[in-house]
This record gives structure tokens, sequence and C-alpha cells, in this order.
């Protein structure tokens, strides 16, 4: 039903009496940050400067409160919008007779709008980081390269997949061999330091890292790349109530959580997917280094490590790096 | 179980034990240390009934492992055993008994602070129930092995109980590269418990020559 034609009219006047209060309160906001952002005149002096400043700056906001409060009082007299922004067919929801009971239409509405948000922010994020990938593996450029080829099923298709196939197989045996023989040769370098090798789910290899009575550790390889590490203490173990491998649960030991934060940050930061051994290398002389100095250096200061972590725990990161470079 | 190490601190001059016992209590609490519960150690004393060898035999229970009793030659060989040990021993009555008013306890708070464990505790002897000190019990829970963690737990106790210790107590010293057991920890709390007995037992004898 359309509205009489006076009240039409007194409607777009208030509407327009509403953008210019905005308007001004606007132009007095802008003059409050222009005069904080021009600061104190030099010209004038001692204490009559600061009492002018702000006696001016009491001004101009008691002018922004004024014309917040004029706002106020023309948005409370406005009567509330009937027009709904359209979302396609969904707009037809709001010809729900009992739409005041179900707001349906307008949760969508809302729920537009933050997903719309969240796809901006996405975005953001993506340009941000796209710069610093943390992507750990070139596995997603083969994936990506057989997405765009989808081959017709011709018998020559078929046998370019079998070739595929059998030289994933070869590949799946070389890094079988090649994760064995990492293993081999770390557990020969590090004398104090116990690897033991299983393979629970397959192929993934998970390494059993036991580092004198100080720690033990968890390592989880895909290939050579290291996927996952979690350190606990001495006393723990990795194993469920079941008698199954538990490679989430966290140590109870504040000091562990802290060393497994600072394995994950090293796990990504020292990650190089072209040779990979390196990352592994890197990674155990870390393990070994810290073990020399003695509940890891970490824990010597330990104390201020699991109570006031921030700076202590800086400092042990940087020695890491140190160590590392 | 972490690395335990506990220590007799001395009653400052012109305070009492409850006192003391405040004050440390109010110091660590000022650590950020929370309250979880309290904790009690016993020592219950049997001697063996045989005219020769003389063998003494103590008992002891700690509320950290409350299904265990651990019973403590005079040599020094430890038995670890189930607390229904304390039913065996009361039927063997005939070979060994129980020492009359050589019962010791330490009863107090057990704090949580970190990866520690700091129990303060007030320890009576006797049926009298007479005070005589208090006993510090702090406890390093990731590291097992003390020569790894001294330092760091040293460091700790300076921040509340002031520079009363120089270097680790004798008991630790000697393992400082052995792995914990539960019966360290009770084993320790015995050599204070032998030194509080001795002690009062000197003060007894010298009270008795003075009333001669």
């Amino acid at each position: 039903m359309a509205a009489p034609p006076e009240k039409s009219i007194n409607f777009v006047e208030e509407i327009s009496t509403a953008v210019r209060s905005i308007q001004e309160l606007r132009v007095s906001v802008g003059l409050v940050f222009e005069q904080l952002s021009d600061g104190m005149k030099p010209t004038e002096d001692g204490d009559g400067k600061h009492k002018k400043f702000i006696a001016e700056f009491h001004q101009r906001l008691l002018t922004v409160v004024k014309h917040y409060t004029d706002l106020e009082k023309l948005a409370a007299n406005l009567p509330p919008s009937l027009t709904t922004p359209g979302l396609g067919n969904t707009s037809l929801l709001t010809l729900d007779s009992i739409t005041d009971k179900t707001p349906t239409y307008q949760h969508l509405l809302q729920a537009y709008k933050w997903s719309s948000k969240t796809h901006e922010y996405a975005g953001l994020a993506f340009t941000a980081l796209n710069p610093h990938s943390l992507k750990r593996s070139q596995n997603f450029v083969l994936l990506n390269a057989k997405r765009q080829r989808k081959l017709p099923a011709t018998t020559h298709a078929a046998s370019t997949q079998l070739i595929l196939f059998g030289l994933c197989v070869t590949l799946f045996v070389y890094f079988y061999r090649v994760v064995d023989n990492l293993v081999q040769k770390m557990d020969k370098m590090f004398p104090d330091m116990n690897i033991k090798l299983t393979r629970p789910i397959g192929s993934p290899a998970v390494l059993h890292i036991t580092l004198g009575m100080t720690l033990k550790a968890i390592m989880v390889l895909r290939g050579l790349v290291i996927e996952w590490v979690s350190v606990k203490g001495y006393d723990e173990d990795f194993v469920t109530e079941s008698g199954k491998l538990d490679i989430w649960s966290k140590s109870k030991h504040l000091v562990f959580q802290k060393v497994t934060d600072h394995t994950h940050t090293n796990m990504v930061h020292y990650c190089t997917s072209l040779v990979p051994e390196i990352t592994i290398g890197s990674f155990l002389v870390v393990g070994s280094n810290s073990s020399v100095c003695g509940v890891f250096h970490a824990s010597v200061k330990g104390f201020n490590l699991s109570h006031q972590m921030s700076v202590e725990a800086k400092q042990i990161s940087c020695s890491l790096v140190y160590r590392l470079d | 179980m972490g690395v335990v190490c506990v220590i007799n601190f001395p009653l400052p001059e012109g305070k009492s034990g409850q006192q003391t016992v405040d004050m440390l209590q109010k110091r660590i609490e000022t650590l950020g240390a929370t309250k979880t519960g309290n904790f009690v150690v016993d020592c219950e004393t049997y001697q063996s009934q045989q005219p020769a060898p003389q063998r003494v035999m103590h008992v002891l229970h700690n509320s950290e492992h409350p299904a265990t009793a651990f019973a403590i030659l005079d040599t020094g060989t430890c038995l670890v055993a189930d607390n229904t040990f304390d039913q065996l021993i009361h039927k063997l009555k005939a070979f060994y008994a129980p020492k009359k008013n050589a019962k010791v306890e330490t009863k107090g708070q057990r704090y949580e602070i970190g990866d520690f464990i700091v129990k303060i505790g007030s320890v009576v002897l006797g049926q009298n129930i007479s005070f005589k000190g208090i006993l510090i019990e702090v406890e390093y829970c990731p590291c097992v092995m003390p020569g790894e963690c001294w330092g760091l737990m040293q460091e700790f106790m300076q921040g509340f109980l002031g520079n009363i210790i120089d270097s680790p107590p004798q008991y630790i010293k000697d393992r400082l590269n052995n792995a914990v057991m539960p019966s360290d920890t009770v084993m320790q709390y015995l050599e204070f418990y032998n030194n509080f007995r001795k002690a009062a037992g000197q003060q007894q004898q010298q009270q008795q020559q003075q009333q001669r």
C-alpha cells in the first residue's frame, strides 16, 4: 500500500534533515581531529596556551555532543525502513504474512552481510599472506597440474594413467628407502638421541625420539617433509588409554608446551621443500644442542619460560635461530 | 613425578612456627601460586623385638602417593609397598612393635605454580604434638634428573625463601645423575625426621639433668 502524499513529503523532509544533521556531525568531528592534529600553536606561550587549547577543544567536543543528540532525536522520529534490499528470489520471504514473528529474511540479510564481509577479509588476508607462503610441499603443483589437464577416456589416456600409477609406486618405494636411510643416519649422528621409526598408518613415517632422560618427541613425516611435532616430558607417553598412538595431546608440563610451540615455529620457518633433509637435520641439531645445555637451556631459564614466557621465550627462540644459522 | 627437594626452613628470631608458615604462604601466593589442597607425610617407627640384631623400621606415608606405604630400614633399604602393608605390620606385632612417642608428621598446604609444586608443612612430633620445625618440599615436575634442573630449582626457591640454599642437599648431591623415584622424597623427609628426633632426645636429656 502506498503512503498518503502528505506523509510521504514529511518523510522525505525528515530524511533530508537527518542527512544534514549527519553532515554537521561529521564536520564537527572533523574539526575536533583537525585541532588535535594541529596541536598547540607555538606563537602563544605558557599556561595560557594550554588553557586556550583545552577550552577550544572542550567547545568543539560540546558541539559534537550537541549534533549527536540532534541526530539521535531525528533518528527516533524516522519511521522504520520498510523497504529491504532484495536478494534475488529470497526476497520473496519478506512477503510472509507473519514476518514480524519470524524475521527470517532480516536474519538472512545479516548473514549475507557477514558472509560478504568474511569474503572480503579472506581476500585481503590472501593478498597479505601470499608473498609469505607457508606451503611446505610441492605436491600442490602436481595436483593443480592434474586438475588442469583432464584427459579424455581413450586407450592412450589409460596407458598414461598406468604410467603415472607406476611412477607413483616407484616414488613411494623410493621415499620409503630415503626416510629409512635418513633415520639410520640421524640415529648414528646423535648418540644421545634414540630415534625409532614406525609407520602406523602406512606411508607417513612417525619418528619417536627420546633425548637422554630429558624429553620425548614425536615427529610425523610426509615424505621428507615434517608434518607435525609434539614434545613431552620424559615421564609422559604418546599412547592413549586404549593403546593407540596419540600425536595430538599436549604435554601436561607448561615448559614442554612452550617447547612444542617453538618447534612448530621452527618447523614452518626452516622448511625448504627442495632439500627437506636439511630441515630434519637442523631440527634434530636444535634438539640435541638444547639437551647438551641441560634440560634445555630453555628450562634452566625455564621458570621464567613457564611463567613470564614472553621475554625469555624470545631469547630462547633467538638462540635457537642463531644455532641453526 | 619430577625432581623433589625437601629443605628445613629455620625459624627467624622472634617469630613462632605459625607466623613463619603464614609468612611463607603469603610469599608463595604473591608469586602467583594457587592452593591445591593439603598434604601429609607421616612416619611411624617400629622396633624389632628380637634381642639381636636390634633393627628399626620406619613406615612412611605420603599423601602424594596415597595408595603406597614406604618401609625403610635403618640400613637405608627401602620397600615400596601397597598401603595394606600397615595391616601386615600390625599382625607382626610380636616381631616389630611401634616405638612410643615416635610418630612424626608434616602437615600443611600444597601449592602449584606453573610446573612447580610447593608444600609448606610444619613438623609435629609425638603424642604431645610438639612443633619441631618447618619443612618445605619443592618439586619440579617436567624433569627427572636432579642434575639437569638444580640451578632452576635453586633460582625458584631463592625467589620465596631467600638465600638459605647454596648447594644441593647431600641426599640430592649423591644422586644428581639418577632418575628420581617416589622413595627419594620420603627418604629426604626421614633424614629430617631423624634429626628432629635426635634434637628432641637431647633436649629431654638436658631437661632431666637440670631437674636433678
